[in-house]
């Protein structure tokens, strides 16, 4: 089934990031892959996508405040977006739970996750918007 | 060298870091069985992310064993090789990373007494790490005379605020933090810690210099004077 629909990696390690966007691309997203939060602000003032995966931890930057940054502009307010993290929910700064509330989810990267079920999540996130 | 006391709390803290870097390439190999990819590809990427994690493990237990008495055997040899051989050893797993890793040497430079595996690790480590956090970008290893000994070390780190006081702090957060130094990396950097306590066994630590038009880490070496004489 052909999507069409753009995904934005924001993934510090290379390696990780391609596999994670081969992922995507099998299931016919579109996806652009970048190692850095300043990177992604000039990829997403030249094409707006309709998803944004992202790290939790970013070098120079932290997550959140990138998350922060993208919701103050009009345009980006409700694009949704999921944050990969190591580390489980409960020790995850208190600011990503108000962030659940803002279109944002969190897939924590466990031993029992799967990067193949991403297009599955991204697919329900559409879906859920869609309504 | 800090006491025995300070070397069992810096192990644990940096077997902290190590553990937190180490899910990256087990985070790697898994997601990369998941892509179902070609069985060269697969492969290929497997022995880069085990290789990977395998470097920093055998340079942290060098580093436990020459702290534990163990007599360190010092020879002549040429730095230059050395870091040819890194340059070799890290050759894909910097392609994959889309950085080019060059060697560029002053002129002349004289052997340097070191013990070889163990500068060999350590350069490795560090080089591998700062490959990591530095993807897209041009590095070199690097080697000159300095003030009578020789300096050798990889450059290409472009931000300015990498300096001696983050890299001060990440040792300080080594363990305790997951982005010990922000400014380099998203990770733990354990390999650049692991590198840096190996060096400060038969070298000097770590530090922050300028060459190539950007920033660098690198440690210095006594001149070996054996071969001098002859």
């Amino acid at each position: 089934m052909k999507q069409n629909k753009k995904v934005l990696v924001i993934e510090p390690d290379l390696v990780f990031g391609k596999n994670i966007a081969n992922i995507l691309e099998k299931e016919c997203f579109i996806a652009t892959l970048t190692s850095s939060a300043s990177q992604a602000i000039e990829i997403i003032e030249k094409n707006i996508p309709d998803l944004i995966i992202i790290s939790s931890q970013l070098p120079r930057h932290n997550s959140t405040e990138f998350l922060y940054e993208i919701r103050s502009y009009r345009d980006l307010k409700n694009i949704p977006v999921i944050i990969l993290s190591i580390y489980p929910e409960d020790f995850i700064q208190p600011n990503y739970k108000a962030l659940k509330a803002m279109n944002t989810e969190v897939l924590l990267l466990d031993s029992i996750a799967k990067i193949s079920h991403l297009p599955d999540r991204i697919h329900s996130i559409f879906s859920l918007n869609a309504k | 060298m800090g006491s025995g006391t300070d070397w069992v709390s810096e192990s644990e803290d940096l077997l902290t870091s190590i553990a937190l870097e180490l899910r990256l390439p087990l985070l790697q190999i898994k997601t990369a069985i998941e892509t179902d990819k070609q069985t060269k590809e697969l492969h290929d990427q497997i022995l880069q992310s085990t290789d990977s994690g395998l470097r920093v493990l055998e340079a942290f237990v060098l580093s436990s064993t020459l702290y534990h008495g163990r007599q360190i055997p010092l020879e002549p040899m040429s730095i230059g090789v050395i870091l040819e051989e890194t340059a070799h050893q890290l050759d894909i797993f910097a392609k994959t990373h889309d950085v080019v890793l060059a060697v560029e040497m002053s002129k002349n430079i004289p052997p340097i007494l070191t013990y070889r595996k163990g500068v060999v690790s350590a350069f490795t480590c560090l080089t591998q790490s700062v490959i990591r956090s530095q993807p897209g970008s041009n590095l070199i290893l690097s080697a000159s005379t300095n003030s009578g000994r020789i300096q050798a070390g990889i450059y290409g780190i472009a931000d300015r605020s990498f300096n001696k006081k983050s890299l001060e702090l990440a040792r300080k957060l080594t363990g305790r933090a997951n982005q010990p130094l922000p400014t380099l990396s998203s990770n733990s950097v354990s390999g650049i810690m692991v590198a840096d306590r190996l060096l400060a066994i038969i070298a000097d630590p770590l530090k922050i210099s300028s060459k190539h038009f950007s920033k660098g880490l690198c440690t210095t070496f006594p001149i070996s004077q054996q071969l001098s004489l002859v």
